[in-house]
């Protein structure tokens, strides 16, 4: 069916109708096309990141030495897979303000779990624990994805929820105080361990970045979740299971907060509740500068990863030259308009490709 | 002879090189609809643009009341008397109609707001109209027509002497449409003049009183309405002859397609019908009629309450757009952006989104085949400009139409819904529409058109059925199927008692 005949329509006096409709940014040199195209699908992001490395490279010689290099490296992973994990849930449209809930819920079940089974076996100790890790972010990505997908509630209203009662959660199991008595075979692998000089959350990160990257641009899950975020309505009647869709994104992206949870109590060798307060805020701003649209549907993870990286370096460059964390903050809520701003300004130039001058 | 409320001398208007007016002189008299035919970017919307004061001839000029003038912003041109209402709402939806109508203009006495005269200026503008819409509602609780009349009251206040409506009626019932044609009525009595955009053949004929015909930017003719047969102003848009419009599709119909048993559901009412494979069954009636109800049935939008639909023979399933298109059923929604289209995907991700399927391996998309597959489809489909990697929202409706008709193409379906497939499409593209879905039939699926554009039917169809109250009313095919004889069927009254 496919490869029909294609009969044309004849136009008799064969005169082009539609010229007037065609492409209208063609006057555009090559190079500011380039440009255009970069700052469409990564904002200012490239260039930010840029300026960033040379200032404090400039005003800082540590910044570059190989002892922050690899401080860095570990910290962008872990806020990386987080980010990663929010941009599962922004490609559909949704927010996840409960990815540090789970970050500190899965930390806390994770360091119970390996404490009451630390006399025993270490690996299968470790092994239990990661478990229940990644058992109860699964847990709490089915109670989201569910609200979101089936019950249809506001992604918004359901994982602001679901932020307060995980936390809740943890706090009330803890008493508030932090979790000890882990195997320490399971921070010696897990947090210390480096191949060849790469340390081991570096490389969950990177499986992570690859894994995240073929499921939304190889696979059919991915293409219908931008469906989905693009434009639901449209989606479903172009057949995609929208419910399926939005759970499988759901679940995803909770599983990998989880998985950051893990990770973070092998760092610590402890369980905390109260750690990852700071991921839901620092995860939306990355995942907006690194150009994935809030409202869905668009988004690469090169951007999600720059994104992180850049939330990464400016705090550890702001630390470095002994900016108070105070200042810190209030730079980052700044930063999250800003790239809130920047954001629109993208999509008008988007729109503005689109606005030749149209007849009725 | 009076003298014209507004007019263009020779006017020149480019973009970036490429012209989109050339030389055209029109003269817009008062008390007259004055249609503006023609193609999508035949300069409808740049000579508007030039009116309203959006944009500035590059040469020639605009004279308003016999004087050339320089309109350099909106603002200026209703100054001047010149308001336009747009084809989307622009009414403040969480407003009242009375606080919508003094937007702006609100009567202050020492910074505070005087509102018994605001509402005395919103009913008195209402009333200029003939409209009886409460002054106290929201606007968001109007209907689409209702935004209408209150913008043209809006548009209509101060000293507005040409009215200027872009496709006014795209979105409205045949009901909404009789009425707003009243108000048209009232204003050319009072001596406006206005500029009618439109796409339909009909209205030229219910409202206009002159028309001037587009193409490519040019001029080619302004003529008296009563002047010209639907035929020549087709031929006059396109320049081409109105026979290349509706191909010849030879009537061979095959076993299997689609039935419809006895089925109720939505406002549906027991219908039977059926569209045979290789055949093109139109399916029309007034709007409400449930004729589209009849393409979401088909496609599992909405739930068949009892009776059976049949593929070739065998039930068709469940009730999910997902596990029909699995059978074989796909369905061309009317309303494309808002439930066909994908806006920020790529043209070749939505051609591609139904089927994805056809290109996957082992789980993972093959996507140098997937991407071919949809720009070959894209191509034969004629789509322009010629990008399949641009974004839906950057083509015209027509083109539109055919990234998604496009998904009919990536595999073989059994049958094919359209619904409205050429609404606010024109007429070069259409006719590349309609040559697509001849060679599906062609190709031997069954495929159902739903349409309220009469011409449409009869010309495209082998066979058609009328719809009305829910209900079968006729079938028609052959000699038969003509305007005169399915007209009347549009009209017919329910059979039974509803209860």
């Amino acid at each position: 069916m496919t490869e029909h005949t294609a009969k044309v329509v004849a136009l008799p006096h064969g005169q082009p109708i539609h010229h007037a409709t065609s492409h209208s940014q063609q006057a555009g040199s090559d190079f500011s096309t380039f440009f255009r195209r970069q700052f469409i699908n990564y904002g200012i992001l490239p260039l930010l990141l840029v300026a960033l490395i040379l200032t404090f490279a400039i005003i800082e010689p540590r910044f570059l030495s190989y002892a922050n290099v690899m401080n860095v490296t570990r910290q962008v992973s872990y806020l990386g897979i987080i980010v990663v994990a929010q941009m599962l849930y922004l490609v559909t449209a949704n927010y996840d303000l409960s990815n540090g809930a789970t970050v500190a819920l899965s930390s806390i079940g994770c360091a119970l779990v390996m404490a009451a089974t630390a006399g025993g076996d270490p690996a299968t100790s470790i092994a239990l624990g990661c478990l229940a890790a990644l058992g109860v972010s699964l847990f709490i990505g089915i109670v989201n994805g569910v609200l979101i997908a089936v019950v249809k509630v506001s992604s918004f209203m359901v994982t602001l929820g679901m932020a307060s009662a995980a936390v809740g959660v943890a706090l009330l199991v803890t008493g508030g105080v932090p979790v000890y008595g882990l195997p320490p075979e399971f921070s010696r692998y897990f947090g210390e361990y480096a191949v060849f000089g790469v340390p081991f959350p570096a490389i969950v990160f990177g499986i992570v970045v690859g894994a995240a990257y073929v499921l939304l641009n190889w696979t059919k899950i991915g293409r219908h979740a931008f469906a989905v975020g693009g434009n639901e309505r449209a989606a479903f009647q172009s057949g995609v299971n929208v419910r399926r869709t939005l759970l499988c994104m759901c679940i995803s992206g909770s599983v990998l907060a989880g998985l950051v949870g893990l990770l973070l109590t092998a760092r610590m060798s402890t369980g905390e509740a109260n750690v990852g307060v700071e991921f839901p805020m620092q995860s939306i701003i990355a995942c907006v500068i690194g150009g994935i649209a809030l409202s869905g549907g668009e988004g690469r993870v090169s951007g999600a990863v720059m994104g992180a990286l850049f939330i990464v370096l400016l705090s550890n460059g702001m630390d470095l030259i002994r900016v108070q964390s105070y200042v810190q903050d209030i730079l980052l809520g700044g930063l999250l308009v800003l790239a809130i701003i920047v954001d629109k300004l993208r999509t008008r130039v988007r729109l503005r490709q689109v606005a030749a001058p149209q007849a009725a | 002879m009076t003298l014209p409320v507004a007019a263009t001398r020779g006017v020149w208007k480019s973009f970036q090189a490429s012209p989109a007016l050339r030389d055209v002189s029109i003269d817009f008299k008062p008390g007259s609809v004055h249609v503006l035919f023609g193609e999508n970017g035949a300069g409808k919307s740049t000579l508007i643009g030039l009116l309203s004061g959006v944009h500035q001839p590059d040469k020639g000029q605009i004279l308003i009341g016999g004087e050339a003038t320089t309109i350099s912003s909106p603002r200026e041109a209703r100054e001047l008397g010149v308001s336009t209402v747009f084809q989307d709402p622009a009414l403040i939806p969480q407003l009242t109609v009375c606080e919508n109508l003094t937007l702006g203009r609100e009567p202050l006495k020492r910074g505070f707001l005087q509102r018994r005269r605001q509402t005395a200026i919103a009913v008195e503008a209402l009333e200029r109209i003939g409209s009886r819409i409460s002054v106290s509602a929201l606007a968001s609780d109007l209907s689409r027509a209702d935004q209408q009349v209150v913008e043209i009251a809006r548009a209509l206040q101060g000293s507005a002497r040409l009215l200027i409506l872009d496709e006014p009626t795209a979105t409205l019932t045949e009901e909404e449409t009789e009425r707003l044609f009243a108000i048209l009525e009232r204003l050319r009595a009072d001596g406006i003049a206005m500029i009618y955009i439109t796409h339909r053949m009909g209205e030229i004929r219910r409202i206009g009183d002159e028309v001037s015909i587009l193409r490519d930017g040019a001029l080619v003719r302004t003529t008296r309405v009563a002047d010209v047969s639907d035929r020549e102003l087709v031929e006059l848009m396109t320049g081409r002859r109105v026979d290349a419009i509706f191909p010849e599709v030879p009537h061979r119909p095959r076993d299997g397609g689609l039935e419809f048993r006895g089925v109720s559901g939505g406002s549906i009412e027991d219908i039977t019908f059926h569209v045979k494979r290789g055949e093109i069954v139109g399916l029309t009636g007034l709007v409400g009629s449930g004729k589209g109800e009849v393409g979401k049935l088909c496609f599992g939008l909405s739930k068949t309450q009892s009776g059976e639909i049949l593929i070739d023979g065998s039930d068709v399933g469940p009730a999910s757009p997902e596990k029909r298109l699995k059978r074989g059923i796909i369905y061309y929604p009317g309303d494309r952006k808002r439930d066909g289209l994908i806006g920020v995907r790529s043209a070749r991700e939505n051609v591609t989104l139904s089927s994805l399927d056809e290109w996957q391996n082992w789980g993972f998309l093959n996507r140098a085949s997937e991407k071919k597959a949809a720009s070959d489809i894209l191509a034969k489909l004629h789509l322009r400009p010629a990008n399949p990697d641009a974004l839906p929202t950057t083509f015209s409706g027509g083109n539109q139409q055919k990234i998604v008709l496009g998904r009919g193409f990536t595999r073989s379906y059994a049958v094919h819904v359209f619904d409205e497939p050429t609404a606010g499409v024109d007429v070069g593209a259409r006719a590349e529409i309609y040559d697509a879905i001849m060679k599906l039939a062609e190709s031997g699926a069954a495929v159902l058109v739903i349409s309220s554009d009469l011409p449409e039917i009869v010309n495209l169809s082998h066979r058609a059925y009328v719809v009305a109250h829910g209900q079968i009313v006729g079938e028609f095919s052959g000699e038969e199927l003509s305007e005169k004889t399915l007209l009347p069927f549009f009209f017919h009254e329910p059979t039974r008692a509803v209860i």
